[in-house]
């Protein structure tokens, strides 16, 4: 016997890796269930980033795009009421010699060719649009342009040539215009950011709107605050002044919030995503135990088989991610006109734009792919690497070792609930983290879930083999010895359908709210308002008919200015209505108060409670606001309810607004109808009144109501889409955990229907164990979804939108909630059932 | 057939090792102060009942396990002092594994599976090397064969060259004919008779008392103790 021993650390080398290789991929292809879903995960967490930000960045973009041709190098506009601006105030700027930096737009929406598309007509005038705009727009060879008429410039004359005819419709008018030319930049090319503009002479612009001496703003590049100060000064009170770096700071944060909701979805699909692949790749290892064992005893290390393991995941990330950035972008199309459509509606007017991928879209869902795969993937293929070979031929060992595992992660879970509470409390306003608090609070409780469905079926076990007999208790004492495999993807689908159960409940209890909103403030039968934007008031003349109009019994009447304020540009609506319309006024503070003699006296306003919550403002407060005798303050007598405007709103008496703001009559006229009077009967003889705007839209209540809760449904529509996909994720990996796990049971199986089982039993067997797997799933993700849409909405709307809204617990969402994940993972024993049916006894037998 | 280890140097020198295993309320030592030593060319029988611990001596022997205590020298390495990282290397060179169950890796055909030992310790792996082993053995028809299309008999006949086949010091084979028939059982035997004859240790543990006769020397182990049986 040899006395001496060698050193501690044998120095060895590192094994062949191609007949390694060629190993794994030859079980790939065997059996391609795990790693198609692997892929599957990858694909669609980083296809709904992609799409989120794609969506989001184009939609970003083309504001800045729209900005930019608006605006060009101007920091302020001169804009007036709604009929337009006279064209004598920039006379007078030109004139005064200090401002030089202005330029005279109209701008309006039209159509061309009596297609659906809107575009935006700027009328310029090119001897000045210069100093605004970096771009020429008509180019120097305009001049040469000018004795044609009706000479209009075009995005891009391959699709209407120059000399074509562009007929161009805006309401009832409609003209043939000329293509001149195209809309060119600063270097005198063509504006590849120029798509939904088109441009004429100023003169033209007018004369097809029959607008002559009118116009929609002024643009101005002003040096310093003291300039517009001074430039204020010789304005006249009925026009205003805007700051545009305000405004377009203001519309850029407007749009925040719902970016940050979008963004906090798609990550919620690619956490999914993250669980499913951890998932698939615990299975794809548990599959090739044998394997492993069997190159662990050959000799191969855990570094040699954790980097086999670790390049075959990172070739799945690769390719997982490939097709993710390619399906997002598929996707963000679809995304992006249902964003377009939300923020038209929700914000301000937004052409539809063109997707586009930038580089660090790229750049940045390839980093969370391969990041999400790694983190998920790390810890099973580190087990993999480590597994001894002793035990690798034991299968309860795993079994122990997954319930031990979900003993451990209780902690750990606790742990995420308390931090993701802490996170929320402590956010303060920064919708990020609140999201991140509100992901812990969710995923914490949901980290539990395998232990809870441990423990509910070692309470059910007997019960059940006691009530249904052996068959059912099989069923249930299969789940709890399978948590190892089905463990992860349990708490997946938890986490998904809590997560959508939890933002059904939101977009309820919103549109609950918003229709108890709309019951109480639309009291009237009629609601009435011009079409025309140069004839948008109606005169005193309209009003005295109105209030004789057989069958009416009332009307009111209203408008909307903007204002700037301290807090920046928000809107004051005038109201000349009756006591009893104003009670429809939803008062939050001060509670059970008639605020209506208050309301009438001088200088006082309402103010939302979204203006409330985002600019701290109680009852009481004063707010000065530019009046036509200067900035006077007005105090804040009540707060209420509206979902109208998530920036907000301040209202005032009609009196108040006759006295200190620029009037020039209501905009919207609510008609109050007599009992039995149907509304369709009245609304033609409203249009026959004199004097009333040549062309009216008049909606009956029901109507306007259906209106805007079709515009709410709507705006819901991307969110919806999202749920569906984090949801489509959820299911598909617990369809594939069931399925997989039945199918590697099927030698089980052959043993049972060995031993006198019929394929009825066994398919019930089958089919019970998964339902009451998903079944369980769902009941666990119930509280947590009740968590979720609590949080939402007292927290993430409030820092959203600002406002508060009633909570409305359907049970029918909750039914939906368990149903779906029954449903899903009933269907899961589907196939092995039906497997089960065909394969012989001595095939399954063999197959162990 | 018979060697004296005055023949040939020690391959294996286990010295005062101990094993034992956590049981629901107690420890169960499965070896207890077990001494034992085997040479080149010696094919050694390990025999015992169910649970004795003829697994878990040749997972000592292999470096799969690591006893609670005493020391375990093959080839004159101290299999106790190296990490999991070095036993593996150690066993992947010196140490040649044979299991009830054949284990071959069911994704590579014959000739791949006897190649994955030798492209490990790399060696040269083509067919000239591979073939003639096949065609000593009566392989050769399955040369391109998957080991779902070979007999219980053939694929454990590929098993046994395959841990032979990049020359270790030292063979451990667990139950080999456990799961074969009389007649198979004894063409494989006689194989790990032939890689033993080439000088080879073979470490043999069964149940089989056919299969013992194969061997020079039978140790039998009972209540944590290893006894030498017979000297054959």
């Amino acid at each position: 016997m040899a006395s001496s021993t060698k050193p501690h650390k044998f120095e060895g080398h590192d094994g062949a890796s191609g007949l390694l290789l060629k190993i794994f991929l030859r079980e790939q292809k065997k059996s391609p269930g795990p790693i198609l879903l692997t892929l599957l995960s990858v694909t669609i967490g980083v296809a709904a980033i992609v799409g989120v930000d794609i969506t989001s960045h184009s939609a970003l973009s083309e504001f800045e795009r729209a900005n930019k041709l608006n605006s060009g190098l101007a920091t302020h506009q001169i804009v007036g009421d709604v009929r337009g601006l006279d064209e004598n105030i920039y006379t007078k700027i030109k004139l005064d010699g200090r401002f030089p930096n202005a330029a005279p737009i109209v701008q309006t929406e039209v159509t061309v060719n009596s297609g659906e598309r809107s575009w935006q007509l700027l009328g310029i005038d090119p001897l000045s649009d210069y100093r605004i705009r970096e771009s020429g727009l008509l180019g120097d060879g305009y001049m040469q342009q000018i004795e044609k008429a009706w000479p209009i410039h075009v995005p891009d004359t391959k699709m209407w040539p120059i000399g074509s005819t562009l007929r161009i419709q805006y309401g009832n008018r409609q003209v043939d215009f000329i293509v001149a030319g195209e809309i060119l930049n600063e270097r005198d090319q063509p504006d590849t950011d120029a798509d939904g503009f088109l441009v004429t002479d100023i003169m033209w612009a007018q004369a097809f709107l029959k607008r002559l001496g009118l116009l929609t703003r002024i643009d101005l590049r002003l040096n310093s605050e003291t300039d517009a100060r001074q430039l204020q000064s010789i304005l006249p009170n009925s026009v205003r002044l805007i700051d545009l770096q305000t405004r377009h700071t203001a519309q850029r944060d407007m749009t925040r919030a719902f970016r940050t909701n979008l963004t906090a979805l798609g990550y919620l699909t690619l956490l999914v995503s993250m669980f499913l692949i951890y998932n698939s790749t615990v299975f794809q290892i548990a599959r090739r135990r044998g394997m492993l064992s069997q190159l662990r005893a050959i000799g191969y290390t855990h570094h040699e088989i954790t980097r086999i393991l670790g390049t075959e995941l990172s070739i799945i990330a690769l390719t997982g991610v490939s097709i993710g950035v390619c399906l997002g972008y598929l996707l963000s199309s679809l995304m992006l006109a249902l964003v377009t459509d939300t923020i038209n509606i929700l914000y301000f007017d937004l052409a539809q734009s063109s997707v586009r991928l930038p580089i660090e879209t790229i750049l940045k869902s390839v980093g969370m792919g391969f990041l999400g795969t790694a983190i998920a993937g790390v810890v099973p293929i580190r087990e993999a690497g480590r597994i001894a070979v002793k035990s690798l031929s034991i299968r309860s060992f795993e079994e122990d070792k997954a319930l031990t595992l979900s003993r451990k992660i209780i902690p750990i879970g606790i742990c995420c609930f308390v931090m993701g509470a802490l996170l929320i409390i402590f956010s303060e306003q920064s919708l990020a983290i609140a999201f991140a608090g509100l992901f812990l609070l969710v995923l914490g409780p949901a980290a539990c879930t395998p232990w809870l469905i441990h423990q509910i079926c070692q309470v059910l076990a007997p019960l059940v083999g006691n009530t249904l007999g052996l068959v059912a208790k099989l069923a249930i004492v299969n789940i709890r010895s399978h948590l190892s495999r089905t463990g992860i993807s349990v708490i997946a689908l938890s986490l998904a359908v809590s997560a959508s159960l939890g933002v059904t409940l939101m977009i309820d209890s919103f549109r609950y709210s918003v229709d108890n909103w709309i019951h109480h403030y639309m009291r009237s039968d009629l609601y009435v308002v011009s079409t025309m934007p140069d004839e948008p008031y109606f005169s005193d003349l309209f009003r005295s008919q109105m209030e004789v109009l057989e069958g009416v019994e009332s009307a009111g009447y209203s408008t909307r200015i903007s204002i700037q304020t301290k807090f920046g540009l928000h809107n004051l609506l005038a109201m000349d209505i009756s006591a009893s319309s104003f009670r429809g006024f939803m008062i939050q503070t001060p509670s059970e108060v008639d605020l209506w003699k208050q309301f009438n006296q001088s200088r006082t306003v309402l103010v939302t409670e979204a203006f409330a919550n985002r600019h701290a403002i109680s009852v009481g407060d004063q707010i000065s606001l530019p009046t036509t005798q200067g900035d006077i303050p007005f105090e804040v007598i009540g707060i209420y309810l509206d979902y109208s405007s998530e920036h907000g709103l301040l209202a005032t008496s009609w009196a108040n607004f006759n006295r200190y703001f620029p009037n020039s009559g209501p905009t919207t006229v609510s008609v109050v109808l007599e009992p039995g009077i149907i509304p369709s009967d009245i609304k033609q003889r409203i249009k026959n009144i004199e004097d009333a705007p040549e062309q009216l839209l008049i909606r009956s209540n029901r109507e306007l109501r259906e209106q805007i809760l079709y515009i709410f449904d709507q705006t819901f529509e991307i969110t919806e889409l999202l749920r569906w996909l984090t949801l489509l994720v959820a299911i598909t990996g617990m369809i594939f955990s069931l399925v997989a796990l039945q199918l590697e049971r099927s030698s089980l199986n052959a043993k049972f229907k060995a031993v006198g089982f019929s394929r009825a039993q066994l398919t019930l067997q089958i089919i019970f164990e998964t339902s009451i797997t998903g079944f369980l799933a769902g009941l666990i993700a119930i509280p947590l979804g009740l968590m979720l849409c609590m949080c939402l909405i007292d927290v993430i709307n409030v820092r959203s939108f600002g406002w508060t809204m009633m909570t409305r617990i359907d049970p029918v969402f909750i039914f939906a909630t368990a149903g779906i994940s029954t449903l899903s993972a009933s269907a899961a024993g589907i196939y092995p059932a039906m497997r089960m049916w065909r394969t012989p006894i001595t095939t399954g037998l063999r197959d162990e | 057939m018979n060697q004296t280890d005055s023949d040939y140097s020690s391959v294996v020198v286990m010295t005062n090792v101990s094993r034992s295993f956590d049981d629901v309320k107690s420890s169960r030592a499965v070896l207890d102060n077990v001494d034992f030593k085997a040479c080149s060319g010696n094919l050694v029988a390990i025999t015992g009942p169910s649970g004795s611990g003829k697994s878990t001596f040749l997972h000592l022997l292999g470096g799969i396990d690591i006893p609670d205590h005493g020391r375990i020298l093959v080839k004159d390495t101290d299999m106790t002092c190296l990490n999991e990282t070095g036993r593996t290397l150690f066993r992947r060179k010196n140490i040649g594994l044979v299991f009830q169950f054949f284990n071959l890796i069911p994704t590579l055909n014959v000739i791949e599976n006897l190649r994955l030992p030798l492209e490990l310790c790399s060696l040269k792996s083509d067919d000239s090397v591979i073939f003639p082993l096949l065609e000593r053995f009566d392989l050769e028809q399955q040369a391109y064969s998957y080991p779902d299309r070979l007999s219980g008999g053939e694929q454990q006949r590929v098993a046994v060259i395959r841990s032979a086949i990049h020359k270790p010091s030292l063979i451990l084979a667990d139950e080999p004919t456990g799961n074969l028939d009389d007649a198979q059982g004894h063409v494989v035997l006689d194989l790990i008779r032939q890689v033993s004859n080439d000088g080879t240790c073979v470490i043999m543990a069964t149940h089989s008392a056919s299969a013992s006769e194969y061997a020079d020397r039978h140790y039998k182990i009972t209540n944590g103790k290893l006894h030498e049986a017979t000297q054959i």
